[in-house]
Parts: C-alpha cells; sequence; structure tokens
C-alpha cells in the first residue's frame, strides 16, 4: 500500500491532491424497515476488512511521517443500500464485498422479520464510510 | 413480494462527500481503483480531463462499454496496478484511490 501511495506522489503535480474514498470495517446493522420502522437483524462480519483498514492506516501514517503529503480533511458517513430481498443482499456481498461474511443466525433473523413484515419491507445496510484529503509536499 | 429494484446510496451521499472533498473542477484527475466505471461516470463531468485506471481487465471492459458518450473526449481507461502506474512524473492535478485500499 505504500508502494501505491508513493506512485500517487510521483504522479501527482507539486501542490497536487490525494483523495482516498473507502469503506470502513463498522459491523454495519443489518435491518429490515418498513416505513420510518426498523428492525435489527444482527450485524455483518467484517473482521477480515479489519486487517486491510488497519494496513491502510499504517500505510497513511508512513507517508504522513516521511513528509510526502499533509492531511487536509477527513469525514466518515454511511453509504446505505437497500434490497427488496435477502438473495438480492447476499448476490450483492458476493459479487462486490466478498470479504464480508454474513452470519447464519443473521440471515434467518432476517428472514423471519422478513416474513413477519408487510410487502413493502425491504433490507438495509449502512456501510460505514471514510473520505480524506491530502496534499501533495516537496 | 412487492417488487423495487436494489438501491445504493439513493441520497447520493458518497457523491456529495467527493464533490467537498476532492477539487474536480478543471482538475486533470487520475482515478486508482475505477472498476466498473460506477463512480467514475458521477464526477468525470467536472474534471477537465481523467485517466481511470484498474487492475482488472473485466472490470475495465465493463466501464469502457458503459462509458457514456458525453466523456468519449476526456477520459482514459488504462489497465494497470496502482503500485505501477504508466504516467511520467507530475501529470496530475488530483489522484482519486476509490474503494481500493
Amino acid at each position: 500500500m505504500v508502494h501505491a501511495l508513493q506512485q500517487a506522489w510521483r504522479v501527482l503535480k507539486p501542490g497536487g491532491s490525494l483523495v482516498d474514498l473507502r469503506p470502513l470495517a463498522a459491523n454495519s446493522p443489518i435491518e429490515v424497515v418498513t416505513g420510518q420502522q426498523s428492525r435489527l437483524a444482527g450485524r455483518i462480519d467484517d473482521s477480515r476488512d479489519r486487517l486491510d483498514d488497519r494496513a491502510a492506516d499504517k500505510a497513511v501514517s508512513q507517508i504522513l511521517r516521511n513528509g510526502w503529503f499533509v492531511r487536509e480533511r477527513e469525514e466518515t458517513f454511511d453509504y446505505i443500500a437497500f434490497w427488496d430481498t435477502l438473495e438480492e443482499m447476499q448476490i450483492y456481498i458476493e459479487e462486490k464485498r466478498s470479504s464480508l461474511v454474513l452470519p447464519d443466525s443473521v440471515v434467518a433473523e432476517a428472514q423471519w422479520l422478513l416474513l413477519d413484515s408487510d410487502e413493502t419491507a425491504r433490507l438495509r445496510i449502512p456501510f460505514k464510510m471514510i473520505i480524506a484529503r491530502y496534499r501533495k509536499q516537496g | 413480494m412487492f417488487s423495487v429494484p436494489a438501491q445504493y446510496d439513493p441520497d447520493k451521499i458518497e457523491i456529495k462527500y467527493l464533490y467537498e472533498v476532492a477539487e474536480l473542477e478543471q482538475a486533470h484527475v487520475l482515478e486508482i481503483g475505477c472498476g466498473d466505471g460506477r463512480l467514475t461516470w458521477c464526477y468525470a463531468t467536472s474534471a477537465r480531463r481523467v485517466s481511470a485506471s484498474d487492475p482488472a481487465s473485466k472490470r475495465l471492459a465493463v466501464a469502457r462499454r458503459e462509458c457514456p458518450l458525453v466523456l468519449a473526449s476526456s477520459l482514459t481507461f488504462v489497465q494497470a496496478r496502482a503500485e505501477a502506474l504508466p504516467f511520467p512524473p507530475e501529470t496530475f492535478d488530483l489522484a482519486m484511490m476509490t474503494w481500493s485500499f
């Protein structure tokens, strides 16, 4: 990761900026929502992503220490995804976020909550995101 | 069951933050990890020029296929790993690593 950041530094003009936008592991809740009401089915297992987060944070710390960049801004926000069915949600996670695990107990609870809700019920996961801007130095 | 397509970030919060944090206006932008271009289409019209890179040829093929015509003259796709970017030094105003760490 440090090599990728070093490459970004190399191709940036003097005073250019680097933006890092990525999901953060946060054990996001899986909810069944109907209108304004939401019920918690459980939490996603993102323990594998935590290792990636730590590696990314370590790489960023190193480039800041090296004086290649200075951090100008950092924000976190929720990237919210909705699905009509459990199958749709499972396909998304398999295809786009394959490091995430849906525990069987959470899947079973979500299925039960969907059956116990009216036809407008949907599944929702608010994924935690981070966005930061760094200014090239030197 | 009531059928509604899956929705991702329906309030466009990610794009709002991207516009707020990244200095896109008239910039020469390098996107590192563009994937299928999902995010690229959302900001590229604000930039002067965009080079979008990704190591995966399949994802880049989707991006090239789905690239809006309006971006054809200002957007270039490049297959490259983030650790070996095939660009000269000091080329870009802004580099964005998007979902690629």
